[in-house]
């Protein structure tokens, strides 16, 4: 069995004759959390799409749980092989309730056809009874169990956030993609969260690929950090050794972003002083 | 203020409806007919007065606003309706309005003031619409306070809220009525008769006066109730249990009412049952999948003609018509495949375009292949059905026969809804994408429910082509398509009950609307836009789509509000 869950080799994504991603050789450890980052429009939502198959990758290869290759295969087909992903605007069935948004996430685990449907066979009894124990389950998990019966339109963002989630994990992902999960949170949910995507890699074995803008959350969790610029790799490693690379620094801030950098690296020394 | 003109805006809504009703002849129509002692057009203005107060009291209490103040909307909502009818009524009572409203008889007036006169009746119907109004929204409040004592079962809740809802409604309107002095030769008959000597007229009068003292009392005690302290209600529950009474109540009068009717009104009836079934089966590809379909009326055109080719003399397979209807089902299903095949990757309007053609080249080819299919002459002496010897050859067995038909598409549906495929449906509905990312087959689904579909609108046709012995091209254009899909957008899309209120509004409207003769196609289109304006959801939606439709105008009116706010 392969040490790594993904391996992708020289990906790339074009539109038209914009490159959005450009051979991008990228591998995930398995039970680990990887952090893809870079500034706006350095191609990480489109390598994300790349490995769901909503794109499908010009060039390249991309080998999941060492022995699937999946270029070309249709996104339902990837979830049923083990790989999941939340939104980064959020993308909630907006007219069902919680616990029916994590209900079709059991979809590709369960098989009750039209005639078990029409007829409510035993397969039907027992598979929505299952169904409906994972989700409740799920949602037990992400600590919103008290919001099964809202309507996920209604519910309060840190929820929705979590509902994602929890609508993810029931597809039973090896792999999980997580675009931008704290985006928009105050810094009490940020941390709950980041809690939470902590305990889905060490508690159930799942391994996390996570886009993040919040550098303390990138660099607080992940075990590697890969950074994108003009959808070309250009650092990737530790997140310490992330920080101090000139290029990071550069793409972020451009050659006259001195005052940030100077901040950037103090924060960097405090984060220091804390561990 | 905002309540005052939610009322006015309610009450003339109820009053043009109100009006209507009397326009096309419902409420002269009924002037024979009593029931309990009571002349049923009298109770159709006790029905809106009290309608009128609790749908107003529904919207006020959804505002989140005080008790008071709905009150106060209803008591407007019911004197605005009153007044509408009122200045209706003195109008025809001044005028001869017949050249215009055939329906506006002196009959009607009459009707209309109580047998009371001009001056009188009027002041009559603005203060009963007003007693009314305010008796139907205590009533609603009362409907979701009532609750046993501690310790009462689930069941005794329900029923005794059941029950209350009877007493408003009943016990308001007989209360008036009596005051009214409908009741009241009736009810000294039977208390003389009791009594065994003659009331002095005195004492009738006493009696008339306690009436009007027991209503003012009947709404206080309302009232009061209503002041207790409200105890948390499980109004999900409560909804259930009333759809489920309603559900019975239907079935029964859909199974026992038609025997009463003669065969102009079963053969109208047969026709609602097949759109029913249309509407059922068009209500999977666009309510439950979410892929518009202009061009559903090829499956119907299928399934006829495919039981014409099947039974018809004309080819000589002589098939009976059980045998058919498997074989019609499964070709029209096949269509849908056939047809979905390439429009996978359409979405919306696209979709609608290539589905609308898909439906004319059906047509056309029915209409031009004339060595096949007769042509524009079409094809004639189809066998009607036979059950064990019994022919069905009349309206009434042909509606059984539909009932039937159509309370199985009803079942499949509805437990396909309910269902891992249901959800799918709904998931690839709100969105595609995240529905093929949480691992739903979008490709299979969108057949699976195109499939579905075109198999019902199949049964249909074959029915369709059974009860007309007949069938033309014609038959089968492009408004029939319309008309399947405007009666799930008026029944509520998404919605079982929905699509059957829809397709007897659509489809049964026009058929009540016959007296009003050249203006009712005018008055037809007039009542689905106000309809669509009223209630955007649909008459009896999904609770679904009523949230979705809610939550959109409420995101509407919170941008408005923010626009005003800044300005």
């Amino acid at each position: 069995m392969s040490d790594y869950i993904l391996e992708a080799r020289g990906v790339t994504k074009r539109f038209g004759g914009l490159v959005a991603v450009n051979r991008v050789d990228f591998t995930i450890e398995r039970r680990t959390i990887a952090g893809l980052i870079g500034p706006n429009g350095a191609g990480k939502t489109t390598f994300f799409n790349c490995l769901t198959g909503l794109y499908k990758a010009d060039e390249g290869e991309i080998i999941f749980d060492g022995k699937y290759s999946l270029i070309g295969v249709p996104p339902d087909r990837i979830t049923a092989l083990g790989i999941s992903r939340t939104f980064q605007n959020i993308r909630l069935f907006g007219s069902m309730t919680a616990l029916e948004n994590v209900m079709v996430g059991t979809h590709c685990r369960t098989k009750t056809n039209m005639i078990d449907a029409i007829f409510h066979t035993p397969r039907y009894h027992r598979e929505e009874a299952w169904a409906r124990k994972r989700a409740m389950e799920l949602l037990e998990y992400v600590g919103m169990a008290n919001a099964a019966d809202e309507v996920a339109t209604s519910l309060p963002y840190g929820y929705q956030r979590r509902l994602e989630i929890a609508r993810a994990l029931a597809t039973e992902p090896k792999l999980l993609l997580l675009d931008e999960p704290t985006a928009g949170m105050n810094p009490n949910e940020t941390e709950e969260m980041t809690d939470l995507i902590r305990r889905l890699c060490d508690d159930l074995g799942v391994s996390i690929l996570l886009i993040e803008h919040d550098m303390r959350v990138v660099m607080g969790i992940s075990d590697k950090v890969s950074v994108l610029d003009h959808g070309e790799l250009i650092a990737e490693g530790s997140p310490e050794d992330v920080q101090k690379n000139p290029k990071v620094i550069e793409a972020y801030l451009g050659t006259v972003g001195t005052e940030q950098a100077a901040e950037a690296r103090r924060r960097g020394r405090d984060d220091e002083c804390s561990n | 203020m905002r309540n005052v003109r939610l009322g006015i805006r309610d009450g003339l809504v109820f009053g043009a409806v109100f009006l209507f009703v009397v326009l096309v002849g419902l409420y002269g129509a009924f002037a024979a007919n009593s029931l309990l002692g009571v002349r049923v057009p009298n109770m159709i203005f006790a029905l809106f007065g009290i309608w009128v107060g609790a749908y107003v009291m529904r919207s006020v209490r959804r505002q989140g606003s005080q008790l008071t103040d709905g009150v106060v909307a209803a008591l407007v909502a019911g004197v605005t309706m009153t007044l509408l009818l009122a200045l209706f009524t003195f109008w025809a009572s001044r005028v001869n309005l017949r050249d215009i409203f055939a329906n506006m008889t002196p009959e009607v007036v009459a009707l209309l003031t109580f047998d009371r006169g001009v001056p009188t009746g009027l002041v009559f119907q603005v203060v009963g619409g007003a007693l009314l109004a305010v008796a139907g929204a205590l009533g609603n409040v009362a409907w979701d306070r009532i609750r046993l004592p501690e310790g009462a079962t689930e069941t005794g809740n329900r029923l005794a809220s059941f029950l209350l809802v009877l007493y408003v409604i009943v016990g308001g309107f007989t209360a008036l009525l009596f005051a009214l002095g409908q009741w009241g030769p009736a009810l000294r008959d039977i208390a003389e008769g009791a009594l065994g000597f003659a009331l002095p007229n005195d004492l009738y009068r006493i009696l008339r006066i306690g009436a009007v003292v027991l209503i003012v009392g009947y709404l206080g005690g309302i009232a009061l109730t209503l002041a207790a302290p409200a105890q948390a209600v499980r109004l999900k529950e409560r909804l259930t249990t009333t759809r489920r009474l309603f559900g019975l109540a239907f079935i029964l009068l859909a199974l026992f009412f038609p025997l009463s009717l003669g065969s102009y009104w079963n053969q109208v009836l047969t026709t609602i049952g097949i759109f029913v079934m249309m509407g059922l089966g068009l209500n999977v590809v666009v309510g439950f999948a979410g892929l518009l379909d202009l061009g559903y009326v090829a499956f119907f055109a299928i399934g006829a003609y495919t039981y014409a080719f099947l039974n018809s003399p004309k080819y000589g397979l002589d098939l009976s018509f059980w045998v058919s209807l498997p074989i019609a089902m499964a070709v029209a299903a096949l269509a849908g495949i056939i047809l979905g095949v390439p429009v996978l990757r359409m979405r919306g309007d696209y979709l609608a375009i290539v589905t609308l053609g898909f439906g004319e080249i059906i047509r056309l080819i029915m209409n031009n292949q004339v060595e096949l299919t007769g042509g524009a002459q079409g094809i004639l002496q189809i066998q009607p059905p036979e059950i064990l010897g019994l022919v069905i050859n009349t309206p009434l067995r042909f509606y059984y026969l539909i009932f039937i038909g159509a309370v199985l598409v009803a079942f499949v549906t509805a437990r396909l809804n309910n269902s891992r495929i249901g959800r799918a449906w709904i998931a690839m509905r709100e969105d595609e994408d995240v529905a093929q990312a949480m691992g739903i087959n979008t490709v299979n689904y969108k057949l699976l429910a195109f499939a579905t579909g075109a198999a019902f609108a199949g049964l249909a046709g074959l029915i369709f082509a059974a009860r007309q012995r007949n069938i033309f091209p014609a038959d089968f254009g492009l408004l029939v398509s319309i008309e399947a899909l405007s009666l799930i957008i008026i029944g509520g899309m998404g919605s079982i009950p929905g699509v059957i209120a829809g397709a007897v509004a659509l489809k049964g409207l026009p058929e009540l609307l016959r007296a009003l003769q050249e203006y009712r196609l005018l008055i037809y289109g007039a009542l689905l836009v106000v309809m669509m304006l009223v209630r955007p959801e649909g008459l009896l939606p999904s609770r679904r789509r009523a949230r979705e439709i809610h939550e959109a105008m409420e995101e509407i009116e919170i941008d408005e509000s923010e626009l005003q706010s800044t300005a």
